[in-house]
């Protein structure tokens, strides 16, 4: 298949789509729909029933002293955050693939929704989105007064010019494929851990 | 092409108890938490209804819609091809894949790589494609189609898939625990994530304002698919396109509710281009969409967005298996648009329906299913594509109709006859109704022979 033969396929699919054009109607203005409730209660009861953990602390400091305290050292620790270091950074990886050695991945939520119990990451946030995905244990810091309504004011405020990767991650990875029965722990992280502050 | 006989391939998953009562069960469930978090949302009718007309609009203005996305996409490196079809669509990507040396493919889901064979093209050719989503993974194990476009293997029973896993993966025959199978299919796919070349995933929506696309998973499978190798190429049919960022917060919205009853996905992950030194490919795939788009009585199929809450709800789709449709869309969006693909041998699919129209209550975006099935059905006349018993029958019922005389006669003799059969004939394979159904005993007069003796009796205070 030849780049030209992709050109020609283009113009003849734009062709054949401006010969079939239906009736057109206006693009509605869809209202900016406001969450309702309390913020943070909303949040941690559906994180809980995606599964997810929280733990609640006074400040920061204090979030960071039960990273030190909780966390075993000995082992592969991938950490974005600046009062918090690792064990391993991605200079210890040449691909990506490397990053499937990381036990506990610790990192910044940029935001979080109420309605959804959904923390927004992104390709900066996490660094490498891959450590995430391929740790055991997940943990997200996130700045209560972060924490907003709905999706219509997520998507007021997400920045896809500057972001490759962004995602609404929703407790740890799941399925429900045999029986429909919901198990945690499919392809990504096996526990996701909200550090509330 | 041999004709689609979905009663005959629906036999067995019938007569199949334990099956058939936990497919309906699980399904109906879903259906279930649907409605329970969609009336927990007091715009949820009003989100139905500018999501269909957003898609509508778009659909009306396609073109220029795909126009935008595409500039944007390669504004933000994203490399972006079109195939007119599925051999077109398989080409390209064995291109990329040949010029990049690649061997091993973890995959998503993608219900538009399955409708171009795109699996079977590659491993013919040597690529190895891993199905990363343990329902369509199990189904790939078993050689076997998805049989539900959200919950591929819902069909089967954990028992199947342990059995499976076994014989596969080597894992103990004698355990079906859900999550010991989950187990087993996580450490295996480690395995093919660590030496990945490249990623694939389909698309749930491509935006047109941010030159991006939107991937939804609960397993992540998706995400590391994208995120580890050097590679991802994504393929999206032309209809996938919404035009503002703010438009997904709508569409996310309804989709997840509607798909499983669940406020969102595990993953809901969008894609603006490749990380550094990665490379992200595209695919445009037409395949029969453009043609659908210019078919007035049926058009509105491409608003579809594949949330299955058609399939969940539909009482044939939840008692007879999605396998039974043969077909890579079942259930009621499945008989609506498979004809499009191929008229002759999707013919009795529009037959599959009990016209209770609960897809349509239920769909996100209003396609008009229930009136779809009757379009299909009138088409299918038109082009003499109908089964020629049914034809029969409609001629003969035509005739009957025709006039009140022939009626009268015509039911009183049906009526006798039905009295007068013995049962043994009546359930004998003649009348395929007996077989699951008890005929009722007919009455002893007609509707008409019982008003006439009341008009003879009463007093007739109307006529006074």
């Amino acid at each position: 298949m030849s780049m030209e033969n992709t050109t020609s396929s283009r113009n003849s699919i734009l062709a054949a789509i401006r010969n079939a054009r239906p009736q057109a109607i206006d693009l509605p203005e869809v209202p900016h729909y406001q969450f309702e409730g309390d913020r943070i209660e909303s949040f941690k009861t559906l994180l809980h029933g995606f599964d997810g953990r929280f733990v609640e602390f006074e400040n920061r400091a204090a979030a960071i002293d039960y990273l030190n305290q909780n966390l075993d050292k000995s082992l592969k620790i991938f950490s974005t955050l600046p009062d918090y270091p690792g064990t391993i950074t991605n200079a210890d990886f040449k691909t990506p693939h490397d990053a499937n050695v990381i036990h506990s991945c610790v990192s910044e939520g940029v935001f979080g929704v109420a309605e959804t119990g959904s923390i927004w990451v992104t390709n900066r946030s996490l660094s490498l989105a891959a450590a995430a995905l391929f740790s055991t244990d997940l943990y997200l810091l996130l700045d209560k007064s972060k924490i907003i309504g709905n999706l219509h004011d997520a998507y007021r405020i997400v920045d896809f010019k500057n972001e490759q990767y962004g995602s609404f991650f929703t407790g740890p990875s799941a399925t429900a494929d045999i029986e429909a029965i919901h198990v945690t722990g499919a392809q990504g992280e096996i526990s996701l851990t909200a550090l509330l502050y | 092409m041999k004709q689609v006989n979905q009663v005959k391939l629906s036999e067995s998953f019938l007569k199949d108890d334990a099956h058939r009562e936990s497919h309906d069960k699980n399904l109906w469930a879903a259906r279930m938490r649907r409605d329970e978090v969609a009336r927990n949302i007091p715009e949820w009718e009003e989100m139905r209804e500018l999501a269909s007309r957003i898609k509508m609009h778009t659909l009306a203005n396609l073109d220029t819609y795909l126009e935008e996305f595409e500039k944007n996409a390669l504004a933000n490196g994203i490399h972006v091809h079109w195939a007119k079809d599925a051999q077109e669509h398989n080409e390209i990507i064995y291109q990329i894949f040949a010029e990049h040396n690649v061997k091993v493919v973890t995959k998503g889901k993608s219900m538009l790589m399955d409708e171009c064979g795109m699996r079977e093209y590659m491993g013919e050719r040597g690529i190895e494609i891993y199905e990363a989503d343990l329902g369509e993974r199990i189904q790939q194990l078993d050689d076997e189609p998805a049989s539900h476009i959200v919950m591929p293997a819902i069909h089967k029973l954990r028992g199947d898939v342990s059995r499976l896993f076994a014989e596969k993966l080597g894992s103990d025959p004698a355990k079906d625990d859900p999550h010991y199978l989950n187990s087993v299919m996580r450490a295996d796919m480690r395995k093919n994530y660590i030496r990945v070349d490249a990623g694939m995933s389909g698309v749930n929506f491509a935006i047109a304002e941010s030159g991006g696309i939107l991937v939804t998973t609960n397993e992540g499978n998706a995400d590391i698919s994208a995120n580890v190798p050097p590679l991802y190429v994504a393929s999206m049919g032309i209809e996938k396109v919404i035009p503002r960022v703010s438009d997904a917060a709508l569409f996310v919205r309804l989709l997840s509710r509607s798909a499983l009853g669940f406020h969102v996905t595990q993953y809901t992950s969008h894609y603006h281009g490749p990380r550094e030194g990665q490379e992200m490919h595209l695919v445009i795939v037409d395949n029969g969409r453009s043609e659908r788009l210019g078919a007035p009585e049926y058009w509105q199929v491409l608003k579809c967005i594949h949330c299955a809450a058609c399939m969940n709800t539909c009482p044939v789709y939840r008692r007879c298996g999605g396998l039974s449709y043969d077909a890579i869309y079942m259930g009621p969006i499945g008989i609506v648009l498979e004809p499009s693909y191929d008229l002759h041998k999707y013919a009795q699919l529009p037959y599959a329906c009990s016209h209770c129209g609960s897809c349509g209550n239920v769909c996100p975006v209003k396609v008009p299913i229930p009136e779809y099935v009757l379009t299909w059905r009138k088409i299918l006349v038109d082009r003499k594509e109908d089964l020629l018993t049914h034809r029969l029958q409609m001629d003969l019922g035509a005739m009957v109709l025709n006039s009140s005389k022939t009626l009268e006669m015509g039911l009183k003799v049906a009526l006798n006859a039905l009295r007068y059969i013995p049962k043994g004939v009546m359930e004998s394979g003649v009348n395929p109704w007996a077989e699951h159904h008890t005929d009722p005993l007919p009455p002893k007069e007609t509707f008409r022979e019982w008003y006439r003796k009341q008009e003879e009796t009463d007093e007739k205070p109307n006529k006074q």
